[in-house]
């Protein structure tokens, strides 16, 4: 009995492999498209950002980008510049501002820390406005706004 | 216009590496399979050559990286003597299998169509990769001190990646992120070609290509390393199982040491197989031999910067091995391969396996799968919690045991003919 199914097997066994293969590539991209749909729409547009749709609800990040792309036209360059949601302190989300550098490569991006002995001539703050008696507004936007230091 | 510059940077890496086509068996790979050898020699020359100069401190100028990439080009050209088709005897034994090859064309569209609307992408791009490409395209040269203030992540990790950045935008004069998601596409179609040109396996390809479109997808590789040390993993195990070429795998050691810290660990798992499964140590150490120069070359650059954070946790005071957790961590881990579709992808390899028909031609492979999971393993087990790490990272990290296993059980079916 086994000899016999091992004989089948072997008779049969490139089709079972093609049918497994086919299987899983098959499900593989139904599974894609699910995915990409459950990501939101708009499906068909190009995105704002990079960041668009990695997540139904958009990471802080992805406002940070469009921040920083703005301040990096309206920051003198080689100014010393931070990102931040001023809620989280003193625990910033770094990567707000690991973004900035990447954006911002002509100007100085720091780690958000206002109360240094060195702080940043900028903030750029995401969505929240900042308070803070070191700075004033210098610009706001429609994801958050831009803060000189006074 | 830019961002179409940006990614011809990455399109014209094959002809950097033309050189490859001199290696016999790669002459004898279909066109693809051609293409993207060299395509994974012209990565790695690119990077040593851009890397020895910043070493050397020589400051990357357009007219010098033409002069000196183009020669290279030129020379290959000159090397292969025109000779771009296949020798005798280098012909396919098998007609294409037209559906499997159509399978991969609509994964590698849903994949554009992913990266193309921002639902792949790397955090990692926007975080580290992306910023030291730009930083030091700016600089030109290596930017140490942007490296070296402290507040950006992984100042350590190996260069590839963001040198190839430097290349495309020495093309474009700017960076193009979009450009730099795409390229993801171009080392996805590369190892699926590699593993069709050296196994001539059509549909074992379409299996890797599933397989990495969703797990691409899940883990957010566009734009990072991932998928191109993914790439240089393939290339690596598709030419020690399938073709025979010594050659062409050191080629793809080097890229993968190169391209993340994984790739050391990838290293140390291929020479372990060679000398387990060939009983060759020479063998073995002939292959790594240019993976451990370029290694050495940028441990000792780090080494001079005050930088060596990674690769030399070894001497962290915090040694402790948490064997106690052994459980935990297997457990943490096994979620994290599921891959939000319980295992498919492990399964179907590992069930292929099992059934294949010449187990012994996997063997390679699957020892380097097996030891690269266990290398993981015993990093997560150096953490006195590491659940959270295994979530942020295993996904990723079990992408190269998983494109081995992938490869094995592509080998686990073939044709004892070929």
């Amino acid at each position: 009995m086994t000899r016999l199914a091992t004989h089948a097997f072997k008779v049969e066994g490139p089709l079972v492999r093609e049918k497994l293969i086919y299987a899983a590539c098959i499900l593989f991209a139904l599974m894609l498209v699910r995915r990409f749909q459950g990501l939101g729409g708009p499906y068909f547009t190009f995105p704002e950002t990079i960041q668009d749709h990695v997540r139904e609800t958009p990471y802080p990040s992805r406002d940070a980008i469009l921040l920083a792309e703005h301040a990096a036209t309206v920051i003198p360059r080689g100014k010393k510049v931070t990102v931040l949601r001023p809620s989280e302190a003193p625990n910033y989300d770094l990567t707000l501002f690991y973004a900035a550098t990447g954006l911002m490569p002509r100007h100085l991006v720091v780690a958000p820390d206002l109360d240094s002995p060195n702080p940043p001539d900028y903030v750029i703050s995401v969505h929240e406005p900042l308070n803070h008696p070191a700075y004033r507004m210098h610009v706001e936007l429609e994801k958050g706004f831009i803060y000189s230091r006074k | 216009m830019k961002d179409a510059l940006f990614l011809a940077g990455f399109l014209a890496l094959p002809l950097i590496g033309l050189i490859a086509w001199r290696i016999e068996a790669v002459r004898r790979m279909p066109l693809d399979g051609r293409i993207a050898v060299a395509g994974a020699a012209g990565a790695v020359i690119t990077t040593v050559v851009l890397a020895a100069m910043s070493f050397a401190g020589i400051s990357w100028s357009r007219a010098r990286l033409f002069a000196i990439l183009g020669a290279i080009a030129i020379a290959g050209v000159i090397a292969i003597g025109g000779r771009t088709s296949r020798p005798p005897g280098g012909r396919d034994v098998r007609p294409p299998n037209w559906s499997a090859l159509a399978l991969i064309a609509i994964l590698a569209l849903l994949t554009c169509y992913g990266i193309l609307t921002a639902r792949e992408t790397a955090g990692d791009l926007l975080f580290f990769w992306g910023p030291k490409g730009i930083h030091f395209y700016q600089a030109h040269e290596i930017d140490v001190p942007f490296l070296a203030n402290k507040a950006h992540p992984n100042p350590d990790y190996p260069p590839l990646l963001p040198l190839l950045y430097v290349w495309s935008q020495t093309l474009a004069r700017s960076f193009s992120w979009w450009a730099a998601l795409l390229t993801t596409i171009l080392f996805f179609l590369g190892s699926v070609a590699i593993l069709r040109a050296s196994s001539r396996d059509d549909l074992g390809a379409a299996l890797l290509a599933g397989v990495l479109a969703w797990t691409f997808a899940v883990t957010y590789a566009a734009g990072g390393a991932d998928a191109p040390l993914v790439f240089f993993v393939a290339l690596t195990l598709s030419a020690l199982t399938f073709i025979r070429s010594d050659f062409v795998a050191a080629i793809g050691l080097a890229g993968a040491v190169l391209t993340k810290i994984e790739g050391t660990t990838f290293l140390i798992a291929v020479v372990l197989a060679i000398v387990l499964v060939d009983r060759s140590i020479k063998r073995a150490l002939l292959v790594a031999a240019p993976a451990l120069a370029v290694l050495a070359g940028w441990v000792a650059f780090l080494a001079k910067i005050g930088i060596v954070y990674g690769f030399g946790r070894a001497k962290e005071e915090n040694t402790r091995i948490y064997f106690e957790l052994i459980p935990k961590t297997l457990v943490e881990m096994a979620k994290a391969g599921s891959y939000e579709i319980l295992g498919l992808p492990f399964l179907i390899a590992i069930a292929l396996i099992i059934l294949g028909r010449t187990r012994r031609a996997a063997l390679l492979p699957l020892t380097v799968a097996v030891l690269t999971i266990g290398a993981a393993v015993f990093f997560y087990l150096h953490s006195p919690d590491p659940t959270w790490w295994i979530a942020a990272s295993a996904p990723r990290v079990l992408l190269t045991p998983l494109t081995a296993l992938i490869i094995a059980s592509v080998a686990a079916w073939r044709p004892q003919s070929i």
